[in-house]
């Protein structure tokens, strides 16, 4: 009679792998996946993403990376590094939909535009990426207020931070 | 630009089938309802701004974004 060998490990980490067009092979723990349930506007067709450094720690740019396409990714920004006033309501809907129970879990960041010319970055503050770092959903949330730009100007705020440091 | 003034309650009818009601007036906010056939897509302006800017931001290299690294680093 044959009997099955149990494994010693009782759970081996599960790692996933994806192939990125920006950063080409990433190994992720599906419990690192970001979902947002409605997607992103432009790209509602895409649920999952993850967080991803390229390179230097220090530095304060981050990639959200989209998984169901992975050509896909956003270079994203915790908006206080170089406001660190910026500050938004949470309203009802967002607590429902992101389940939150904590602001100290939200996550908050804003995506970039980086054209051409370079010192014309921008970084939409109007639409930041919440996410609720205990379950892991994410939204893009539209602001109702009028003083954050679409396309706010970061580069010379971000020097002034990084100057200041 | 057609202007049209109009109280809570009130509403305007566009074409034979979309209707837009006054329901609340509060603090410089106003909420409308909304009635439309399925296939028109009713969209907060700010929305159809936000797609075209992801859409931009999609096509965001690495490079460049290394380039402005470096820029704010020599600070």
């Amino acid at each position: 009679m044959v009997i099955p060998i149990k494994p010693e490990y009782e759970s081996e980490e599960l790692i996933m792998q994806i192939n990125t067009k920006n950063f080409g092979i990433i190994e992720y723990n599906p419990e690192d996946v970001i979902y947002f349930e409605e997607g992103i506007p432009g790209f509602e067709d895409l649920h999952i993403f993850l967080i991803i450094t390229d390179n230097n720690e220090d530095m304060p740019f981050k990639w959200l990376q989209s998984i169901d396409n992975t050509d896909i990714a956003f270079a994203i920004i915790d908006p206080r590094v170089f406001k660190p006033d910026y500050t938004f309501e949470i309203d009802e809907e967002l607590i429902q939909t992101l389940q939150i129970e904590d602001v100290n879990h939200l996550l908050i960041y804003v995506i970039v535009v980086i054209p051409d010319e370079i010192e014309k970055m921008t970084a939409n503050l109007k639409a930041p990426i919440i996410i609720n770092a205990k379950n892991n959903k994410g939204k893009q949330v539209i602001l109702d207020n009028d003083e954050y730009l679409i396309k706010h100007p970061i580069l010379e705020e971000l020097k002034n931070a990084y100057s200041n440091a | 630009m057609l202007i049209l003034t109009r109280k809570v309650g009130q509403a305007i009818v566009i074409g034979e089938d979309i209707e837009i009601k006054i329901l609340e007036i509060d603090d410089g906010q106003i909420k409308l309802g909304i009635t439309a056939p399925k296939n028109i897509s009713v969209l907060r302006k700010e929305l159809i701004e936000i797609k075209d800017e992801n859409l931009k931001a999609a096509s965001v290299n690495k490079e460049a974004l290394s380039k402005i690294e470096n820029f704010i680093k020599k600070r």
